[in-house]
């Protein structure tokens, strides 16, 4: 996203860009949103304002919308340069608000993007690279987290989550696969505050008929037979 | 004085949203109809009273009152109208009171329209609505109170951020609201369903028209946030992932999983339980979205630590509903009836994977999302979790759900048959391959995943549109005999039809611009010349000028296809003038095949400018595709047999024709 600072290029806005070494402490004291830094400004508005306003946060920083990679800091090889791209993209902008440093035009992402170049030209994997990265700043730089004990639970959500459904809805289509007469009344029988009265039956009874009434003749639909 | 005539009137509402969360709920338990019937006025009363006080701080925005602190903080007295409207619901405090005003609204519509609600269902329905509107009433009022005066007045306001001005996001967060609360209704139903014990088909008849209702506002909604992403923020992205899209997306995912295993509930009373598990997981998202966007906790736990105070609020009421919520589904579920039976191969069937899969997905953004803040609170270690990851485990969930979606409407109810399906489907899956055989066949580069999901996207279509067909029997019956077979179709079957078919048009959109976007970064002085995608941009002129609040300094950029001139394109950048802040302008060249858009960047050391300019294919697929869904669900909605009210009416004209 955003990248750059048009009009204020080189991103420094006093107060609002801090070094990493203080990623942790960015936010201002009553600063109800993340990413007040030049960084991500667009980014945070756009956020803010999928929910809420945004004049608290833009009262407090001047953000601008940028252009992050800017033509002089491209390789000239194009294959080196297309893999740079695609590392920059898993790559995250450490004082930005979950913004990747090939779209950040905060001074951090841009040295980045610098290290992430020099390490490739010199030959470097493209793990090496972010080996290289997250020596220096930890797992907190990639976007796509590594597969360990810590990250365990989120990387198998979708395959536990499927596994718990399945388990739950298989059997009970088994269930009722079965034919009415052994099913009916089973689970069905309710108590006599869950029946309905007689007046509500013929509630039911009509709707049911309108319903009948109005289905195209390709579906057959189930309910009381309509009434002649 | 109108403002503390609105203050007064939002106080108001407040007290008589306490009575109206106790008094019909008591009447109900009673049996009274004299307390019952308190809960419909109570209702409507709450609307008109939060109408005034939304009212009169409309008016401090429009004159420009700026002895209110919170019209200084977000307007400007040389704003045009429209953003002056806008900029009330622009900002937090006035957001929130939006916010209540639709809960208000939905309240009051149950208690004008639900006369052939059973009373005892309309009490609970109207007591559980009057608890949300109280307890966000109460958080306005305690935390967020946007009547506060400031004196001495300040001359002028500080202004709304000038990327805020713009006509799609003066109407985004309405809409988006409207969505959230929306689902509120869907959650009260659910409650009064578990106090009473019992649902049955005209409790899903009366749930469905409001649940699509708040699905059409959040797809509207989502897709014009997005739409103003992309031309607005300037670098041509329209979907990030972030965490606070995410809250949006999610309530999204599962309101698009509640309205179909409604649809089996109201057809074949099956799901009943689900059904209403699904009710109180969508309007609990849509809380838990309020909560992480209100409480800055996204930010960092320490940006919620420094400033506790709205976070733990809105925490609060999010415990109190959806913890009372489930409990109560814990200990009345096993009451509720389960009806129909059927095969795993049938509507229903098909219905069923739709929600696991849904939910799948949604449980996927919700973990990928808070998995961070909890790890962080748990162990101190600081992970990202970010686009890469959801494209890696979400994505992969949508494709199965795409390809069983044409299925699922040629399937019949309780048993179908999957063979007879497929093959009335198989022209549509034809089509489907002979896209995707001839994209990876013309198109070298990108993914293989892409010409995969394009073919899959043109299934979907197809099929959508074959359904109508086939049920019109269009080459099977003379032509005046499908013509009335066609318009005798209910509305719903179109309305089905149109939103999968933008579900389709959507993902088409998606992919080739995910996959074959062109992007090309580069200096170029005046007279210099760049190619993409066909396009030659030459590099004509620059200006600089002076718009009403702003100053600019704008690129000519002249564009030639094959020698010859297609348009102009003239990207910009401005300052403006309060608050101080720097904005782009893309220049956008729309068209079918796909947008060329041109964003100027810094000026470079020797003259020109830093350009950046992208091929975007298909891109506006993905908004086309979100209103044809909008439009689909408008359809279905006025089909009669959903609407509101619809058996007595209904009942009526048929006493009237015999």
């Amino acid at each position: 996203m955003s990248g750059n600072e048009f009009l204020q290029s080189g991103g420094h806005l006093p107060g609002k860009v801090r070094s990493n070494d203080d990623a942790h402490f960015i936010t201002p004291a009553r600063l109800p949103l993340i990413g007040a830094f030049g960084c991500g400004a667009g980014r945070v508005l756009h956020m803010v304002l999928l929910v809420l306003g945004a004049l608290i946060v833009a009262a407090l920083l001047h953000s601008s919308p940028a252009s992050a990679l800017s033509p002089d800091e491209q390789l000239k090889n194009q294959t080196l340069e297309h893999r740079a791209r695609e590392l920059s993209a898993e790559l995250r902008c450490l004082v930005c608000q979950n913004q990747s440093i090939d779209d950040s035009d905060a001074p951090l992402a841009k040295d980045l993007r610098r290290i992430v170049r020099e390490r490739i030209v010199a030959g470097d994997t493209n793990t090496q690279v972010k080996t290289f990265l997250v020596e220096r700043y930890g797992d907190f730089v990639l976007l796509k987290p590594p597969f360990n004990l810590h990250t365990l639970l989120l990387w198998l959500t979708p395959a536990l989550v499927l596994g718990a459904t399945l388990l739950y809805v298989v059997p009970a289509m088994r269930r009722s696969a079965r034919p009415l007469s052994e099913t009916a009344g089973g689970e069905g029988a309710g108590s006599d505050a869950t029946r309905l009265s007689a007046q509500e039956e013929a509630r039911l009874a009509e709707l049911m008929m309108e319903r009948d009434a109005a289905l195209p003749a390709t579906i057959t639909a189930p309910g009381p037979p309509a009434k002649q | 004085m109108i403002i503390e005539f609105g203050h007064f009137a939002l106080v108001l509402a407040v007290l008589v949203a306490f009575l109206q969360t106790a008094v019909p709920a008591y009447g109900a338990y009673r049996t009274d109809s004299r307390f019952m019937d308190f809960g419909a006025s109570a209702a409507v009363s709450q609307f008109f009273l939060i109408a005034i006080a939304f009212v009169a701080l409309t008016h401090a925005y429009i004159v420009s009152d700026f002895s209110v602190a919170n019209v200084v903080a977000n307007s400007h007295s040389t704003k045009p109208l429209i953003y002056r409207i806008s900029g009330v619901w622009g900002n937090h405090e006035g957001s929130m009171l939006l916010w209540i005003l639709i809960v208000a609204l939905f309240g009051a519509a149950v208690a004008l329209f639900g006369s052939n609600l059973p009373a005892t269902l309309k009490a609970y329905v109207l007591s559980v609505q009057g608890a949300i509107g109280l307890a966000f009433g109460l958080f306005i009022i305690f935390t967020s109170n946007p009547f506060e005066r400031l004196d001495p007045a300040p001359f002028d306001g500080r202004g709304l951020n000038p990327i805020l001005q713009d006509p799609a996001l003066a109407f985004h967060p309405p809409f988006l609201y409207a969505g959230y609360v929306g689902f509120s209704m869907a959650f009260s139903f659910a409650i009064a369903a578990l106090i009473e014990g019992r649902t049955d088909a005209a409790w899903a008849r009366w749930v469905r028209p409001w649940t699509l209702a708040a699905w059409m506002c959040l797809t509207l909604g989502i897709a014009m946030g997005s739409w103003w992403a992309y031309y607005e923020l300037g670098w041509g992205g329209w979907w990030f992932w972030d965490p606070v899209e995410n809250a949006s997306f999610m309530p999204w995912l599962a309101g698009t999983a509640l309205l179909h295993s409604a649809l089996v509930m109201e057809k074949r009373e099956a799901l009943k339980v689900w059904t209403i598990l699904l009710a109180i997981l969508t309007f609990s998202l849509s809380l838990m979205g309020a909560f992480l966007v209100r409480s800055g906790v996204l930010t960092s736990v320490h940006a919620f630590a420094v400033d506790p105070e709205r976070g733990t609020f809105i925490l609060g009421i999010m415990f109190l509903f959806i913890g009372g919520a489930l409990v109560l589904f814990a200990l009345r579920a096993g009451e509720l009836r389960q009806g129909g039976i059927f095969s795993p191969i049938s509507r229903e069937g098909s219905l069923v994977l739709n929600n696991i899969l849904l939910t799948v997905g949604c449980a996927t953004v919700l973990v990928g999302t808070l998995y961070p803040l909890g790890l962080e609170a748990m162990t101190g270690d600081k992970i990202s979790v970010g686009a890469p990851f959801f494209n890696m485990t979400y994505v992969p969930l949508m494709l199965p759900l795409l390809f069983a979606m044409p299925f699922g409407p040629f399937l019949a109810w309780k048993r179908g048959d999957l063979l007879g399906v497929a093959q009335r489907l198989s022209v549509a899956a034809l089509v489907g391959i002979v896209v995707m055989v001839g994209i990876a066949a013309n198109v070298q580069r990108g993914p293989w995943l892409a010409p995969f999901a394009i073919g899959l996207g043109a299934f979907v279509m197809t099929g959508a549109v074959w359904e109508i067909a086939y049920r019109a029997k269009v080459g099977n019956a003379s032509l005046p005999e499908v013509w009335r077979r066609a318009r005798n179709l209910p509305r719903s079957v179109y309305g089905t039809t149109l939103a999968h078919f933008g579900v389709g048009l959507a993902v088409i959109g998606i992919a080739a611009t995910s996959a074959y976007r062109v992007e090309t970064i580069v200096a170029l002085k005046q007279g210099e010349s760049v190619e993409t995608a066909g396009y030659t941009l030459t590099f004509k002129d620059s200006t600089q000028g002076r718009g009403p609040n702003y100053k600019e300094d704008t690129v000519i950029l002249d564009v030639t296809r094959g020698g010859e001139h297609v348009t102009t394109l003239t990207p910009s950048k401005r300052l403006y003038d309060a608050p101080p802040q720097p904005t782009t302008e893309a220049g956008i060249l729309a068209s079918w095949r796909g947008d060329l858009y041109s964003v100027v960047g810094d000026a470079q050391d020797g003259g020109g400018y830093a350009f950046r300019v992208y091929f975007n294919p298909l891109v506006r697929f993905i908004w086309l595709g979100a209103l044809i869904m909008f439009i689909g669900g408008g359809i279905s909605l006025s089909d009669r047999r959903l609407r509101v009210g619809a058996p007595v009416r209904g009942r009526r004209k048929q006493v009237a024709a015999a």
